[in-house]
């Protein structure tokens, strides 16, 4: 996922600030750049993001907006193959297991980096060893710390040894899914470029090289001619920032822009009825959780949280908030995942059994935190929730909080009793709970032994059946204990312009490579 | 005063205006005291079923006369609701920056010298951070409170009633029955509240109906970027950026709370106008 994006967080503070002096003022300004239409004819996909971008070094940034394009210049050892969710080769030529705990990569020896060295088995192992350093501070380094050691044994052979075995090590190497990712970075050139210059100028293997970036305005990414996979159909990606959402449909429809990130659900039919642009989904988006803190009162009592869940009407909640972009799940974990349970029901709307169970107790009072614009109607579902936990009994004292401030809080374990963070679950295994559920990790507030203990065994279990098994016996064991109250799913929703088109596989993750021009 | 009332009902000519802004204040004063008693329709009720409905739309609760937002709240009886914070925070705002400007401005007044010169000083200081800028960092530091966001405006208006007052001041005490006050040993209290302040009160009651029409919206403002006074229901300038997501699909959820914004401030302005003319001597003929 991405929940580092500070530079998104600043870039809507600003844009409060300034569409509340535009409101003010009654004035309205045409749309921040227009790019000529000579453009458009050779083959260019102008992208607007829904937000800037931070940095562009790949190992110190799990932001989601960089991903996007840092997913054009830099690859993965693996992918995932869209039509079976199995892993299968990609700077790779083939991977298998020595022993439980020791990984062999073969590499491909065809491929070179954008200035025309070769990838070797150096080059993987430079990037392991990076991410492994603590002191860099790279946000996908606890994800990787069972990496004992890697060997480069020749030019194109990588061994990589585990503490203990990690059956799901090999899903760190492919792209999807937010931090923990694995993208390969040439090591003559990471030893030779400063950080500040590593972060402005991305040079990795990939379909694209970076052109020009002129902070906060627009980035444009080139074609790689000389890549080593198919040649993409797009010459050129332009993209911008426009956080507004309201802006960034307007710019789609008048053409200034070719695909738009986030299309607003409210906005899904006037892109439609509309005559250049068109809507490309994906219902595999982020997993709602609503997080409750079970560490510490008054949801440290199962009751509560029992309370608190059977208060909420899911279902009438997603229907008229998400309509057919929304299901609601019973387990918090995306459909995708081989382990899903979808035996598992959602909770019940039963508000007659919450004020049963709160029946006794002093009226809970809860001061929360919201946050406004960061996922699909965030604001309008927070009202709904706020007012179904009012009707039992709860009393609610929300805040509006930026969400730049509002992340760090939450990784402090202090962003208040419950909130709502979405999960890309892309890679499509259920280790990924881990993230908000494990007691060790920075943005869980469940601190439950029974739950460590469980994935812990999970964790190391080479065979997959067994492994499946331990994770739907987690499945039931969330449920049961109410940690999480509830989960839904909203699609990924982008507006693109007629003249090109792409089959959204993996929600979140849009790649250029894939774009295909229509024929018209 | 009651000459001025007088005046000020007096339908003459263009007056009528004055008139329609002066009932429109009187209602909004009253929705404000009297909060959801006003509503037609519970203001806290949502219903997703009947989400981002148009003007006129019939629900379950009746007609919705200016559509519903988007968790399905009924959007005029919201903008009764919202009439409170909007009047009451910004009420109490310029009453607090009057009190504390205008009793700065005459101290330094009367006394002249050094304070006049080191009360010209503060104010530039203050005008020279922008408003917004400074609220903002205000109210995000801390958490958003209604006597925070009260004294958050009153910082934004003060400076004027202190200048105001500051030379006003300075011309009353030059006349020769303050000197002869001064004589008969009268402290400087008793000149300042006797004396002064009645001189002028007149000026300051016009510069607070113009203030109150700037500290609404600025209240509107910081409700708009999300640090205005807590509250469950939305206050207008919530309202407006909550509905601004659906402004190319749902026009009414910012139409109209923008709409009451703009007819209360101009209200106050037409009314403060109006004031303005009656108190200045000069403008008297001139009707």
């Amino acid at each position: 996922m991405g929940v580092h994006s500070r530079t998104r967080a600043r870039f809507t503070a600003l844009h409060g600030t300034r569409a509340a002096m535009l409101a003010f003022g009654l004035s309205l300004t045409a749309a921040p750049f227009s790019l000529s239409d000579a453009l458009a004819q050779t083959a260019t996909a102008r992208i607007a993001l829904s937000g800037g971008l931070d940095r562009l070094d790949p190992s110190m940034s799990a932001n989601g907006t960089d991903l996007v394009v840092m997913s054009q210049i830099y690859e993965t050892l693996l992918q995932i193959d869209p039509a079976t969710g199995e892993l299968k080769p990609k700077l790779a030529e083939s991977y298998s297991a020595k022993s439980p705990t020791v990984w062999e990569i073969k590499l491909r020896k065809d491929v070179t980096f954008h200035d025309g060295t070769p990838l070797t088995a150096a080059d993987v192992k430079y990037t392991l060893q990076r991410l492994l350093d603590k002191d860099l501070g790279s946000p996908h380094y606890s994800q990787l710390t069972s990496i004992k050691e890697v060997r480069a044994v020749d030019d194109h052979t990588v061994e990589i040894e585990t503490e203990t075995p990690n059956p799901v090590l090999m899903r760190r190497m492919q792209p999807i899914g937010g931090s923990g990712r694995v993208f390969i970075v040439s090591k003559a050139y990471f030893e030779s470029h400063t950080p500040e210059e590593l972060i402005n100028q991305p040079m990795g293997t990939g379909p694209y090289k970076l052109e020009s970036w002129q902070k906060g305005n627009s980035l444009t990414l080139a074609r790689n001619e000389d890549y080593w996979g198919e040649k993409p159909a797009i010459e050129k990606g332009i993209f911008t920032f426009i956080p507004e959402n309201s802006t960034r449909v307007n710019a789609l429809l008048q053409g200034e822009v070719d695909v738009i990130q986030r299309l607003p659900i409210s906005d899904v039919e006037r892109v439609k009825q509309s005559d250049n642009a068109h809507v490309v989904s994906s219902p595999n988006g982020l997993v709602h959780t609503l997080l409750l803190d079970s560490s510490k009162p008054p949801f440290d009592d199962i009751d509560v949280r029992k309370a608190f869940a059977h208060a909420l009407d899911t279902e009438d909640m997603v229907d008229g908030l998400l309509g057919e972009y929304g299901r609601v799940l019973g387990v918090p974990l995306g459909p995708n995942a081989v382990q899903f349970d979808d035996t598992i029901e959602p909770y019940a709307y039963d508000p007659d059994l919450s004020e049963k169970l709160l029946e006794g107790k002093t009226p809970i009072k809860l001061d929360t935190f919201t946050s406004d614009g960061r996922y699909v109607n965030d604001r309008d579902f927070y009202q709904v929730i706020n007012s179904q936990l009012d009707q039992v009994g709860f009393e609610i004292t929300p805040q509006t909080l930026e969400w730049g401030r509002f992340i760090n809080m939450m990784q402090n374990r202090s962003g208040g009793p419950f909130y709502i963070i979405g999960w890309d679950f892309g890679e499509g295994d259920a280790s990924k709970m881990n993230s908000f559920l494990q007691s060790s990790s920075a943005l869980s507030v469940t601190q439950d032994a029974e739950y460590d203990r469980l994935v812990a065994a999970a964790g190391q279990e080479p065979d997959d059946a067994k492994r499946t098994e331990i994770w739907k016996q987690v499945q039931k064991y969330v449920h049961d204990q109410y940690f999480i109250a509830a989960v839904w799913q909203a699609s990924s929703l982008y507006g693109f312009s007629k003249k090109l088109d792409w089959t959204a596989n993996f929600g979140e993750n849009l790649a250029l490579s894939e774009f295909k021009l229509s024929q018209q | 005063m009651a000459a001025m009332a007088r005046k000020l009902t007096s339908l003459r000519g263009s007056q009528i205006i004055v008139a329609l802004a002066l009932v429109f204040l009187l209602v909004l004063a009253v929705m404000a005291v009297t909060g959801d008693l006003m509503a037609p329709m519970n203001a806290a009720r949502q219903s997703l079923r009947a989400r981002l409905m148009p003007p006129g739309f019939e629900g379950r609760q009746g007609i919705h006369w200016l559509g519903t937002d988007s968790v399905g709240r009924d959007i005029l009886s919201l903008i009764v609701a919202g009439a409170r914070p909007a009047i009451l925070v910004s009420g109490f705002a310029v009453a607090l920056a009057a009190l504390f400007g205008v009793s700065l401005g005459m101290f330094a007044g009367y006394r002249g010298g050094r304070m006049g010169g080191l009360l010209l000083y503060i104010t530039n200081i203050q005008l020279a951070f922008p408003f917004f800028l400074l609220a903002v960092t205000i109210v995000g530091i801390m958490r958003p409170s209604i006597p925070l966001v009260v004294f958050v405006i009153a910082l934004g208006c003060w400076v004027p009633f202190a200048r105001i007052s500051y030379s006003e001041t300075m011309q009353v005490v030059e006349q020769e029955y303050i000197e002869a006050v001064r004589v008969m040993r009268g402290g400087t209290a008793r000149i300042l509240l006797r004396h002064v302040l009645p001189n002028i009160l007149p000026n300051i009651l016009v510069l607070a109906t113009f203030a109150l029409g700037t500290a609404i919206v600025m209240e509107s403002g910081l409700s708009f970027v999300g640090l205005g006074v807590p509250t469950k229901t939305p206050t207008w300038g919530r309202m407006l950026s909550e509905g601004r997501d659906y402004i190319s699909t749902a026009w009414w959820l910012t139409f109209f709370p923008g709409l009451a914004i703009f007819l209360l401030v101009l209200s106050i302005n037409v009314c403060g106008e109006r004031l303005r003319d009656i108190t200045d001597p000069k403008q008297a003929g001139k009707q």
